[in-house]
């Protein structure tokens, strides 16, 4: 079968061939048409990019699972041709619910949303869709593909319309049990000489300035940029805080030939409401996961509490795929070192020997450690305590 | 069967009309006249059309389906009294029914509309090359100029139902354009077109024009020159010519063959004594023809080519060895002669093959396992077997050489670069050490 190309060109060869014996002023009218329509077709093709752009706004570029977002779709025709149902298609993750697109399909895990928009001559169109994620991490597009009317005789107009657009989905709140965090002996229980509230180390965030406040504790260009002083906010020496330590599994084990990505969800999930709840309390933690992070051997998101600490928590959380899951016995060894008494909460799907003996030497070690274990369903926690260790040979009990 | 069916029906099915019209104007069936052609076909088409409703009506009732066949034979007796060719009415008939049945129940595309246009044109190319060499002659009017309107109907009406292909392919049920929206654009797509077409027709023309200046100006010094430089060749040409149909007229053996019986015949040197028309006049059709044939050869030969290119099989050759299948070790090189070479070439036969040594001994060891009354399943991986032997073999030494054979050979697999020669020695010590015992 000859393509589009092809026909033209012979038609218009053959065509031409007889105007050159006849001399026929039609025959060579009709001869060079066809080489006037490919040629067209192409100068088209070439310029449809520049004439024809789409553009995307999202209402909110971070969400929690299952929060709708609202995007207006523009489609901006700067060509003197109409473009009668242009046909925008892109494809996001499946898990992604799509609403107001004209068909939407799932195909190889992608959900494939298709509109059909009819545009007149120098004028533009808009369409509103609902995406509504239910899964964490990055949602991107970068281009969305189109096709167009052919006015030439072609299979259409093939268009690729780039898009950049990105979606954060931080990672679903688990619901947690019932446990207490303040009643657990915690770092800070020994008060520095400054004021319980004035450890100029970490910045928690910014307040309105008040009567009695220090000079030195007024942040000038936050106040410059607002137009009213604010004070600097630091963090609370004698309040708690935890060290979270998720341990995260391989995506595959092919010894036991399991797959552990809903596993290691439902840690992530556990890890957001444990940064979610210390948010609320007012707490300040560090959470360190076992895997490998920018050429280390654990990621580490230093001791902090606010809204910030709380929001890069989150989105670190939400960016986590792709990981190197590393040793988490190797990491509990490094916590036992701490000059410091710790409080180690950890989340765990699975225990066994070797996190348990790192436990116990946690334990014996002065720190405090809790377990929350999200191998089932919901979590369960659990508040180790030091093992006895077994009675010795010829040793009695008295 | 809805709107956008029938649409897409109704342009395959005028340009089919078309090329029948086409067809029959060559044979003679139908006068070479614009408006008998046009009226044929877009009585043809609508007769489709309405053939093609019926057939598809059959879905939802049967009497309905039923009447196609009252409409075929319609078709055939109006063909009968127009052509006045029971032959032609046949055939009408029967492709009237056959090209219902096939459009109907075919899933349409763009390139089936590309196709038949192309056909079309060629059918009307050929029409006009029959008209401008043969009719002419006979005739004193010919239908070149009324070919030229099918021709431009033809290119108008394909360039429309191009477009129509494009609006009415399948969409979601309840997609809909507010009919004030779509009158807006088709207007703005006719202005546009009509704007485009007499731009073209100026551009051209003036282009064509001020060519046509030139080359009144260039042709008598060009002739000149063309004369002068070939009218020699052609005179010596001649002269040959003429001196073998001498020789030939002599000859009394060209007389029993042609059947003269020794009368002088029509041959070109007689004939060309007594007439006006040159040479090359007389040669004009067959050169014409000679062309024409050998260009359809090219085409041909082209398409030919296009169609099974020569690389095909060294391709799939390719692919076939990169799938990486375990095959039976082939002999190498050429076995020599006598009990030597037979022996040598029967231990060639199981020696590893040099570029893919690791395979082979894996594939070994499976048959070694295998013999111990442990083979592995076909739908296992060397995972999965390594795991069922180690629940058999669990502590035992063999398992801890099985363990490393797995090993190495997943390495060699799955990994991107190949064993070195040191894991390779270490392989097949492993593989030595566990036949051993």
């Amino acid at each position: 079968m000859l393509s589009l190309r092809q026909l033209y060109h012979l038609l218009g060869t053959l065509i031409l061939f007889f105007a050159l014996f006849s001399g026929s002023w039609f025959l060579w009218l009709l001869g060079t048409s066809f080489f006037a329509l490919y040629a067209m077709r192409r100068w088209w093709l070439t310029k449809l990019p520049q004439l024809v752009t789409v553009s995307w706004e999202a209402d909110q570029s971070r969400v929690m699972p299952g929060t709708p977002v609202q995007i207006l779709l523009t489609l901006v025709n700067r060509s003197w041709l109409p473009l009668p149902l242009t046909r925008l298609q892109f494809s996001l993750p499946e898990h992604v619910h799509i609403e107001g697109a004209d068909s939407v399909t799932v195909s190889q895990k992608r959900a494939i949303a298709e509109l059909w928009l009819s545009v007149p001559r120098k004028s533009q169109v808009e369409r509103s869709l609902t995406l509504i994620p239910s899964q964490r991490g990055v949602i991107w597009l970068s281009e969305l593909q189109g096709e167009a009317l052919d006015p030439f005789g072609g299979d259409g107009c093939p268009m690729v319309l780039p898009m950049p657009f990105s979606l954060l989905v931080y990672p679903a709140i688990l619901p947690l049990p019932s446990f207490s965090l303040g009643e657990t002996e915690a770092v800070g229980n020994r008060l520095s000489r400054q004021r319980t509230q004035d450890d100029p180390t970490f910045l928690r965030g910014l307040r309105p300035y008040a009567a009695g406040d220090r000079l030195r504790s007024i942040d000038w260009k936050a106040s410059a940029k607002t137009s009213e002083l604010q004070t600097r906010q630091y963090e609370y020496t004698a309040r708690a805080s935890w060290r979270i330590v998720g341990h995260i599994l391989p995506s595959y084990e092919p010894t036991l030939m399991r797959f552990n990505d809903a596993v290691n969800e439902r840690t992530i999930s556990c890890l957001a409401a444990l940064a979610t709840r210390c948010r609320q309390e007012g707490l300040s933690y560090e959470l360190l996961l076992n895997v490998r992070f920018r050429g280390k051997e654990h990621f580490d998101l230093p001791k902090g509490s606010g809204k910030k600490h709380y929001v890069q928590a989150m989105t670190q959380l939400a960016r986590l795929s792709q990981y190197i899951p590393t040793s988490l016995p190797l990491l509990l060894r490094r916590l036992e070192h701490s000059r410091e008494k710790e409080a180690l909460l950890i989340v765990t799907p699975r225990m066994d020997d070797f996190i348990r003996e790192s436990m116990q030497r946690l334990l014996r070690r002065g720190h405090t450690v809790l377990l929350m274990d999200v191998s089932g369903e919901r979590p369960v926690y659990q508040q180790i305590a030091v093992a006895s260790p077994p009675a010795g040979k010829g040793g009695v009990a008295r | 069967m809805n709107r956008r069916m029938l649409w897409r029906w109704m342009a395959i099915f005028w340009l089919e009309a078309l090329m029948a019209a086409g067809l029959l104007s060559l044979f003679g069936y139908l006068a070479t006249r614009f408006w008998p052609m046009l009226a044929f076909s877009a009585a043809a088409a609508g007769l489709l059309g309405l053939g093609a409703w019926l057939y598809q009506g059959g879905g939802r009732s049967m009497w309905i389906h039923l009447l196609l066949y009252p409409l075929i034979a319609f078709a055939g007796i109006a063909a009968y009294l127009g052509f006045d060719s029971w032959i032609a009415a046949l055939a009408i008939a029967g492709a009237f029914y056959w090209r219902i049945h096939t459009i109907v129940t075919m899933r349409l595309y763009h390139f089936d509309l590309l196709r038949r246009f192309g056909l079309a044109t060629l059918i009307f190319l050929a029409s006009l090359i029959y008209q401008a060499l043969y009719v002419s002659l006979s005739e004193s009017t010919t239908g070149v100029s009324d070919l030229f309107g099918m021709l431009s109907v033809l290119l108008l009406t394909y360039l429309i139902t191009s477009e129509g292909e494009f609006l009415t392919r399948e969409k979601p049920a309840g997609l809909s354009v507010p009919a004030a929206l779509r009158l807006r654009i088709a207007a703005e797509l006719g202005q546009i077109k009509l704007v485009g077409l007499a731009a073209y027709l100026a551009i051209v023309s003036a282009l064509l024009f001020a060519g046509s200046v030139l080359w009144s100006l260039v042709k008598n010094p060009l002739g000149s020159l063309l004369f002068t430089v070939f009218a020699p060749l052609l005179a010596l040409i001649e002269q040959w010519i003429n001196q073998l149909a001498q020789i030939l007229s002599k000859d009394q053996r060209i007389d029993l063959v042609t059947g003269n019986d020794g009368q002088p015949g029509n041959t070109i040197d007689h004939g060309m004594s007594g007439q006006e028309e040159t040479l090359f006049s007389l040669l004009q059709p067959y050169l014409i023809a000679l062309i024409v044939l050998g260009f359809a050869i090219w085409l041909g030969r082209k398409m030919w080519q296009r169609r099974y290119p020569a690389g095909m099989p060294v391709e799939q050759a390719h692919s076939a060895g990169a799938s990486g299948r375990i095959s039976p070790v082939e002999a190498q090189g050429k076995a020599g002669s006598g009990l030597g070479g037979m022996v040598q070439s029967f231990m060639e036969r199981f020696s590893a093959p040099k570029d893919d040594q690791a395979r082979y001994l894996y594939y070994q060891f499976l048959r070694y396992m295998k013999a111990q009354g442990m083979p592995m399943q076909k739908d296992e991986t060397s995972q999965e077997f390594l795991l069922r032997i180690g629940q058999k073999w669990g502590n035992d030494r063999r398992f801890a050489l099985i363990s490393q054979i797995t090993d190495l050979y997943h390495r060699h697999r799955y990994q991107q670069q190949a064993l070195s020669k040191e894991e390779l020695a270490h392989l097949e010590s492993c593989f030595q050490a566990l036949k051993n015992g």
